[in-house]
């Protein structure tokens, strides 16, 4: 019962981050320069048609009575329409979300099992050739500018040994598969076409490998040093006397309890790749959130950018939520 | 009691000496066109070659190290200005100042910084300013989490319940004992932020937000030289190693610092 009215209040509290986020959002967009009236019109238009664009827009009312207006439609999941291109924003982020959460979720794929993998490895041989070696890489990934990775990835992996393509998520000329998802992986093993699997993971690969470098860094690093504390408590010691097996006290005993610190790290980690996914997207001209977020912001699609940050907030604040249930859960069954 | 160790300290001071050189180097002859020395690759004259317009790269980056580095600072000075208002105040006095201060530290901290950053660079308009104060707004609330929870329990300890008792005013308090009481975490923090400072708005100029041409900045730098890539790799590499170079004595120069004032937990 306690843990139900915890939720409740976790997700009240929640509910009104997001409509904090809302209004801040309003408040920067306010103070860009520029009219998004304009931009919609285009620059030829009337005083008049300006005028009448920002009445239908609801441009000409206090900032106030926008916010409120607005919170009336996202409460009925209206996120009204994209200013520019006049579609509904809904059209708008389902086209664009999908490539941006392929990415994400593969680089979070490489970023845990890599990450948890190199940990692990050089908290069971403390100081030798693996952990140092694990230590530049950490040391190595969390200094290294991504955009540049990736361009001198371009340089080598495409250019020099051809083994990786150039950017995109298909070759030109090849149509993507029937939209069902919008992630290329998942509808080409739909359609089971399997050619076409095969490629778009081809395509993949390197910018969600990329993506992930600064963050598998800060994992192995987490991870290395959660196992060793747990390595040194006395439950541990007790196992070890009782003469069970390396192996078993590594991955039954002390993992379950090193996995604490790790875990609501990922929720962290997820919302932060997120958030940038647009350094990558635009080396590697991905077509996802982060661009259409860049060109709205610079077009004053005022729409669309709220409509991204509202999505990318709910990802960041929803996984840190479970994330939280997660650590919750776990504890209950620890204490 | 744990040292300096020996090679953050040599990273970390050759860093001041590039960045004492780049003081000293005059703008206007770093960005002096040379139509004859185009695309030079690297060789004995030009270390790391020379860019579309015949400027020596290697002279660019020294320079750009003034930029990285007043980076570095002022976006870290940006952080702790309002981490340390709403941290101090929010830790100190509790209730409803407290709830709402927190409230407002989680919306900004759920806020995507990526976006916000590119939202406040687009109103205030492109430039290494407003991509420094940008990325300072987007990291603030860190330090404010920080502060508030070290100074919570801080506040019950006897020496301060003892000053109080006193009579000393709240303001008294705050500055005189608990500031100074937590303030190495916050040092801690800082240190091992500045790398991610210079990281991040080193993107926003890649992305041809932050400087402006003809700032020397890295970031913008590797821009530049993207387009070129194939025929002259200097122009962007250089630079991207420039950044991996300083970033990382940062960063290992605030772990050092790290393990003297906190004891460290490496084990």
């Amino acid at each position: 019962m306690n843990f139900i009215i915890y939720i409740l209040k976790k997700l009240t509290y929640l509910t009104t981050v997001l409509i904090g986020i809302i209004i801040l959002m309003f408040i920067i967009v306010q103070s860009i320069p520029g009219d998004p009236a304009r931009s919609a019109a285009g620059p030829a238009a009337s005083k008049e048609r300006l005028i009448e664009i920002r009445e239908n827009l609801g441009l000409d009312l206090p900032v106030y009575i926008q916010v409120y207006r607005y919170f009336g439609r996202v409460i009925n999941l209206d996120l009204g329409k994209s200013i520019r291109t006049k579609k509904d924003v809904w059209d708008e982020l389902v086209l664009y979300l999908p490539a941006s959460i392929e990415l994400v979720v593969s680089a979070m794929f490489i970023n845990i099992f890599f990450g948890v993998l190199i940990g692990v490895y050089s908290a069971v041989k403390p100081r030798q050739i693996i952990d140092k070696l694990s230590n530049l890489i950490t040391i190595l990934g969390m200094g290294l500018p991504i955009f540049w990775v990736g361009i001198i990835s371009q340089l080598l992996f495409y250019n020099i040994w051809d083994i990786f393509p150039y950017g995109g998520r298909l070759p030109a000329g090849v149509n993507p598969p029937q939209y069902q998802t919008g992630s290329y992986i998942i509808d080409s093993l739909l359609m089971w076409d399997l050619a076409l699997l095969s490629i778009s993971l081809h395509h993949l690969i390197l910018p969600a490998f990329i993506m992930s470098l600064p963050e598998l860094a800060v994992t192995a690093r987490i991870m290395r040093n959660s196992i060793l504390n747990v390595l040194n408590k006395d439950y541990i010691i007790t196992a070890k006397a009782k003469g069970l097996n390396q192996s078993r006290i590594l991955f039954v005993h002390a993992m379950k309890n090193a996995m604490m610190v790790p875990i609501s790290l990922f929720g962290m980690q997820t919302g932060w790749i997120l958030g940038g996914t647009l350094l990558v997207e635009s080396v590697f001209s991905w077509g996802g959130l982060g661009s259409l977020a860049y060109n709205a912001i610079y077009k004053r699609d005022f729409p669309i950018i709220m409509g991204v940050t509202l999505v990318i907030s709910l990802c960041f604040v929803l996984t840190n939520f479970s994330v939280e249930i997660i650590h919750k859960y776990i504890d209950k069954r620890l204490t | 009691m744990k040292k300096f160790r020996i090679l953050p300290l040599l990273l970390i001071s050759s860093v001041f000496i590039f960045f004492i050189c780049s003081l000293n180097i005059d703008s206007n002859s770093v960005n002096k066109l040379d139509s004859k020395n185009r695309f030079n690759s690297p060789n004995l004259e030009n270390y790391f070659g020379t860019d579309a317009a015949g400027r020596d790269v290697f002279n660019r980056i020294i320079a750009g190290t003034k930029t990285t580095i007043k980076i570095a600072f002022s976006v870290i000075l940006i952080a702790l200005f309002f981490g340390l208002i709403v941290g101090t105040i929010s830790g100190y006095f509790s209730g409803i100042i407290d709830n709402i201060l927190m409230w407002i530290t989680d919306v900004f901290l759920s806020f995507p910084s990526l976006i916000l950053a590119l939202a406040i660079n687009a109103a205030m308009g492109p430039g290494i300013d407003s991509a420094i104060f940008a990325v300072g707004i987007a990291m603030w609330p860190s330090y404010a989490k920080l502060l508030r929870t070290s100074i919570k329990s801080l506040k019950n300890e006897e020496y301060i319940l003892s000053s109080k008792a006193m009579g000393a005013s709240n303001l008294r308090v705050i500055f005189k004992h608990i500031l100074p009481n937590s303030i190495s975490p916050i040092i801690v923090q800082c240190s091992l932020d500045m790398g991610y400072a210079i990281l991040a708005v080193s993107g926003l100029s890649f992305l041809g937000i932050g400087a402006q041409p003809p700032t020397s900045e890295w970031g913008f730098l590797v821009a530049e030289g993207q387009a070129t890539i194939l025929s002259s790799w200097w122009w962007s590499a250089f630079p991207g190693i420039a950044i991996c170079y300083v970033v990382i004595s940062f960063n290992l120069f605030g772990e050092n610092i790290r393990d003297i004032l906190l004891g460290g937990n490496n084990v």
